[in-house]
């Protein structure tokens, strides 16, 4: 989640797309390790919250994770 | 890497001062970024193994696609140069900032590690209209985003 970035967010679009695709879980990939953005993401109903510096080794966990119902933060 | 390569890579930014590409008959080619950024310790990003820079890791993953050779030279405040050093020369090109293509490599790379995983990548977009859009046509079994929202909807392979 990048939240300088204008118009819609990573959590705003997390939230719309809970709305408009019920069946399509979001993982946010994002720079932001600060507790208020985790938070704001849990309650957008994210499913997983990987850092870009450790993408490479959580993103498909969290996929992963989120296929056994669970949730990666 | 074909010139043609590049040229996707680099066409959205084509208009950025500074920022472009010539191509050769020769398909060899020398991949030169310079820029006189803040730069790295190229052992310690090394050292990270696969978890390094993903736009490096998407060059380098299209470097080698095509037997290639990724070379880096760069040091803690005295900026950055890619090449490959494989190239015989012939194709020459230079931009001043690495950004511009972050974002087409950061997905680029994300769709490789999604597909060696056995996920089938059913679209990208470029911002967050776009990404719920996609998702409403799609209806993925996931939906990615965050980085400067480069989104990536992808599911399951045969899902």
């Amino acid at each position: 989640m990048d939240i300088s970035m204008p118009i819609l967010n990573g959590v705003e679009v997390a939230r719309e797309v809970r709305v408009s695709s019920p069946k399509t879980k979001s993982i946010l990939l994002t720079q932001h390790d600060e507790r208020q953005y985790i938070s704001e993401a849990l309650e957008a109903g994210v499913k997983g919250y990987v850092l870009k510096s450790q993408a490479f080794g959580d993103l498909v966990q969290a996929i992963k994770a989120s296929f056994a119902r669970t949730a990666l933060f | 890497m074909h010139s043609t390569d590049i040229k996707a890579l680099t066409s959205k930014h084509a208009k950025r001062p500074g920022f472009g590409s010539k191509s050769g008959e020769r398909t060899n080619f020398v991949l030169l970024h310079s820029d006189d950024g803040e730069g790295f310790d190229i052992r310690a990003v090394h050292a990270k193994g696969k978890r390094r820079g993903l736009g490096l890791i998407g060059i380098q993953e299209r470097l080698n696609a095509v037997g290639g050779n990724l070379s880096i030279n760069s040091a803690p405040g005295r900026g950055t140069k890619l090449f490959d050093s494989d190239s015989a020369g012939g194709f020459q090109w230079r931009f001043e900032s690495f950004s511009p293509m972050n974002h087409v490599l950061v997905r680029q790379s994300l769709k490789s590690l999604l597909e060696r995983e056995g996920f089938q990548v059913v679209g990208e977009a470029s911002d967050g209209n776009e990404a719920i859009r996609r998702c409403e046509r799609h209806a993925p079994g996931y939906c990615r985003d965050g980085y400067q929202h480069a989104d990536i909807e992808w599911r399951r392979s045969g899902a």
